[in-house]
């Protein structure tokens, strides 16, 4: 294949995770000519989805971005193994065979219905290239049993762990902190939402909702942020599906790709399997000399993930850290009762505390619905901040509260640590934006929000992040008659009469 | 759960950079052709109503959107297809040649239920050019040998059998629906955009 890349560019853009993506899109957007590298064969970067095999090839190669990688297959390891037992069921062989209909995640997120995330792709019309899951429901462990937080009118009506008064009590708080406005309550400023939440005197089971499932605060969660997030989760509902939460079809590591997508539509270009080798200023321009691949290419700008680094920049950016633990489970029967999983759905959402508060993980169901794998399995998301280098012992205290009553079948167990460098606040010797590298976040929110400031920063605040793409239908291309174009928009019979026109030209 | 029947047909076409894709989508939804892209810039998805079998149904025509250029065309692309476009020119040999690793990509990377009963359609373009290189039979052969895939040879900038390529290839995709009673695969999937989807449920109102 010729290499007949330009040598030129407005900005290059290293790396595929979402937020190089959404920066090289909103930049693409504006009319910039860019350039978006990997040196991966796969978009997405630490915000990748893999099938089952590619996925364990990974565990097993660490690299900047994931460490202490490892697997472990539970199941018998082929049906021959298995003879005796009367039910068929997975063998690592049955997985393997299926392992193009996994998709697993490195960082699942799930997207509140009106989150900065969907506000994002509705506004700069990316919502076309993806499709979601409504999350079936947001849960809370009471007595080791995986309870549905009702989220709807109809769910707090007909939910069976809440009394009639507790209900009523529910109902009431949470349009207390719908109708909410920052004048009122004055005398809980400053102090926790927890402290505002006992005022209330609602009973332990609500405050468990509220506090893990509804607000998602520790005890230290200032009054102010506890209401915002209540009110963020309020005004999720009644959007798509359930319960606030939308998750996307196949795997969080569509996203990037939509975002690359739209910057391609508007000239981008795209070479994975690429890396950033060196980078020097130009003499007498303000211009980058980037090296890649054995070329020199020009670019005004860069900006680079910070696991893409090449290894004399890196160093400036420190160390690097465990920054997110991970597991990730495969198993035969889903977590919770029957009544969480019926009807395909299964798509669970779960935040877990451990040591008196202290620490948190988010636990996130998915089943086959969701496009992540084969019918009958269901994968288990763990996440959680790291605190060392043994994702296993980080996730310990979790695993232990969801697997020890009611223990699904685990077919397949894995853990890696994804990493991020403690970059210095003061990096600005670097001629280039560095993107930070994915956080412990629900959402995408400190995503976007780094996306939107480096953007701001190499284009000003003047230019738009990411307006509205046109539909395919309204873009005229240079040269053609505008009216032939607009041939969607007419009639039926009056389309045929073009059409009719057209032939007799 | 439920079995619905799709109205909506995702195409994709593949195939080398500049051996006509995104002319011949044009060509067929905006009966244009324009010397003027070089390299696919804009070029996105196009949709277009067809009547296949007494049934209207939506084509929607997905572009590569030049990503196939240093091939880094990612997985997402190929998501749901319904059928798969092979072009190649009939005066570049290699774009033929390549025909090969480009079915070869779409198995994998799309890895359609029934690999060997996916509908593609073949497509030589460029016959309005003098300077031919891939005979007619060498074509037939090769679609032959993969299951007997329909080909066609078409000229997006004449026009030429662009028309009824693409109602093969609705038809195609159509067919296969209901030979293995497909169903969608993934009901209630959610689409996002600003007007539609709000429930008229009245009960799924704020709490």
């Amino acid at each position: 294949m010729s290499d007949d890349l330009p040598e030129e560019f407005d900005l290059i853009v290293v790396g595929t995770g979402f937020t190089e993506s959404c920066i090289a899109a909103a930049a693409s957007r504006i009319g910039k000519t860019v350039l978006h590298i990997d040196a991966n064969e796969y978009y997405g970067d630490a915000w990748s989805s893999f099938n089952l095999e590619a996925f364990n090839c990974l565990l097993e190669q660490p690299n900047f971005t994931l460490r202490n990688g490892s697997y472990i297959w539970h199941g018998p390891e082929s049906k021959e193994e298995n003879e005796e037992m009367e039910i068929v069921s997975w063998t690592r062989e049955t997985l393997l065979e299926k392992s193009r209909r996994f998709s697993l995640d490195l960082s699942p997120r799930v997207a509140y219905s009106d989150g900065e995330l969907v506000k994002l792709l509705i506004k700069s019309n990316i919502c076309r290239y993806a499709e979601f899951r409504a999350v079936d429901h947001v849960c809370i462990l009471s007595n080791d049993e995986l309870v549905s937080v009702p989220c709807s009118r109809s769910d707090v009506f007909n939910t069976k762990m809440l009394t009639m008064v507790e209900k009523r009590m529910l109902m009431k708080f949470l349009t207390a902190c719908n109708d909410y406005k920052e004048e009122d309550e004055l005398s809980f400023r400053g102090r926790t939402f927890l402290e505002y939440l006992q005022a209330q005197r609602v009973t332990d089971k609500i405050g468990t909702c509220v506090m893990q499932a509804i607000a998602m605060c520790d005890a230290n969660t200032s009054f102010e942020v506890g209401m915002q997030r209540t009110n963020r989760f309020l005004g999720s509902l009644g959007r798509y599906g359930n319960t606030p939460f939308l998750f996307p079809m196949y795997g969080s590591g569509e996203l990037p790709q939509c975002f690359c997508r739209l910057c391609a539509v508007f000239g981008g270009v795209y070479c994975l399997k690429r890396s950033l080798d060196g980078i020097t200023q130009a003499e007498q321009s303000n211009e980058l000399l980037v090296s890649s691949a054995g070329k020199t290419l020009r670019a005004k700008q860069v900006v680079c993930a910070p696991a893409q680094l090449p290894a004399s920049l890196a160093r400036h950016y420190g160390e690097l850290k465990p920054h997110i633990s991970r597991g990730l489970f495969i198993a035969a029967s889903p977590l919770g009762n029957e009544e969480l999983n019926k009807g395909g759905g299964g798509v669970i959402l779960l935040r877990l505390l451990a040591e008196e508060g202290a620490r948190e993980a988010c636990l996130l169901q998915l089943a086959h619905y969701s496009g992540t794998c084969p019918e009958g399995l269901y994968i288990f998301h763990l996440t959680t901040p790291a605190i060392s280098e043994d994702p296993s012992a980080d996730l310990a205290a979790f695993t232990a509260q969801l697997f020890q009553a009611n223990a699904p079948q685990i077919l397949y167990s894995a853990y890696f640590t994804l990493t991020a460098q403690t970059i210095p606040k003061t990096s600005t010797a670097m001629p280039i934006c560095c993107t930070a590298a994915p956080t412990y976040e629900l959402d995408y929110d400190a995503a976007i929000a780094n996306a939107r400031d480096i953007f701001d920063k190499l284009y000003g605040e003047a230019e738009e992040f990411l307006p509205r793409a046109p539909d395919p239908e309204e873009i005229v291309v240079e040269g053609e008659d505008p009216s032939a174009l607009r041939e969607h928009s007419l009639p039926e019979d009056l389309r045929a009469q073009l059409q009719q026109m057209d032939i007799a030209e | 759960m439920a079995t619905r029947k799709k109205s909506l047909l995702k195409v994709i076409i593949l195939g080398d950079s500049s051996v006509g894709k995104t002319s011949l989508m044009n060509q067929y939804v905006n009966k244009r052709f324009s010397n003027q892209y070089k390299a696919t810039i804009g070029a996105d998805f196009c949709t277009k109503e067809v009547v296949v079998n007494d049934r209207v149904v939506t084509m929607q025509i997905w572009d590569t959107a030049g990503q196939e250029r240093f091939q880094s065309l990612g997985v997402a692309f190929y998501r749901g297809a319904d059928c798969c476009v092979l072009v190649y020119d009939v005066t570049a040999p290699n774009s033929f040649k390549n025909l090969d690793s480009w079915r070869d990509e779409f198995l994998i990377q799309a890895s359609p239920r029934d690999p060997e009963h996916f509908p593609f359609v073949v497509l030589g373009n460029k016959v309005d050019l003098d300077n031919r290189q891939v005979s007619t039979r060498r074509a037939q052969q090769w679609c032959q040998s993969k299951n007997d895939i329909p080909y066609y040879e078409t000229s997006a900038k004449e026009g030429i059998n662009v028309e009824m390529a693409f109602q093969t290839i609705a038809k195609n995709a159509l067919e296969q629906e209901t030979e293995a009673e497909l169903i969608n695969d993934f009901p209630d999937q959610i689409r996002l955009n600003s007007e539609n989807n709000r429930p008229g449920n009245a009960d799924n109102c704020q709490c």
